[in-house]
């Protein structure tokens, strides 16, 4: 006599149809940081990051505040995906494992937060 | 995960080292070096944050020797991994995935590579 669901037999044995989300994320966020990232790196060589008042200027203004954010998130995003890869990859240790993947986790959302606050502060301080 | 006594399939010490698996093996070096640079974006942008003082002091870091020579790295790594992260692009959506052009293709990314970090910092010092 069959005493599961339809549903429970099936669980965890094949496609939700979700698995390329994580695949896709990575892709995203690695497309997002090629003009917000070359933005970055090209106005921090033409020198907006000289002094104090420059780099204020320089965010203070709408656009440059908004790329900066874009930044921040797709960085840390594309981080948290990339370390967590190597992570599974490398790390055997189950419960190493675990504690690993959880630090990724918690570290890119407090560093990618910090660096959020901070662009924000500078940039809408008058 | 149990591994027993199983079979195992030919590991990285059978395989002649080949400019396919080196630019793939660089590529998630780089990744990570980049991810723990994120820490002195962090710092970087806290510093802003915090005010002109503390900006002055992240400023003398990052134009110390040590500083630039950190810059330079990792400018390095992120020319590196965004040539091959288009690489990478490129085979998701199905182009340049036959072994000649894959090998091509790797060549490219180093020259890529080397000469936009020359070229930033032959801009940015100039």
């Amino acid at each position: 006599m069959k005493m599961r669901s339809s549903l429970g037999r099936v669980r965890g044995l094949g496609s939700a149809k979700s698995g390329t989300a994580v695949w896709l994320a990575e892709r995203l966020t690695g497309l997002a940081i090629i003009p917000l990232g070359v933005w970055f790196v090209s106005a921090l060589i033409g020198g907006v990051a000289a002094d104090y008042e420059a780099i204020k200027d320089w965010m203070s203004n709408p656009g440059s505040l908004t790329m900066m954010v874009l930044l921040i998130v797709a960085i840390f995003w594309h981080v948290k995906l990339g370390l967590t890869v190597i992570v599974e990859d490398y790390v055997h240790d189950k419960t190493l494992e675990m504690a690993a993947l959880i630090a990724i986790k918690f570290g890119t959302i407090l560093l990618g937060t910090f660096c959020i606050i901070s662009a924000l502060m500078i940039g809408l301080k008058g | 995960m149990s591994t027993g006594n199983r079979p195992l399939s030919p590991h990285l010490q059978i395989y002649k080292p080949q400019i396919t698996s080196g630019v793939s093996i660089l590529h998630r070096m780089t990744g990570f070096f980049l991810s723990v640079g994120t820490l002195h974006l962090a710092y970087w942008l806290g510093a802003m944050a915090y005010g002109p003082d503390a900006f002055a002091a992240a400023q003398e870091f990052f134009t110390s020797w040590l500083g630039l020579l950190i810059l330079f790295g990792w400018s390095a790594c992120f020319f590196y991994h965004l040539c091959n992260g288009v690489r990478h692009l490129f085979w998701d959506v199905g182009l340049g995935f036959d072994i000649e052009t894959t090998a091509k293709s790797g060549v490219w990314v180093f020259v890529g590579a080397i000469v936009l970090t020359v070229l930033a910092w032959w801009i940015a010092l100039s």
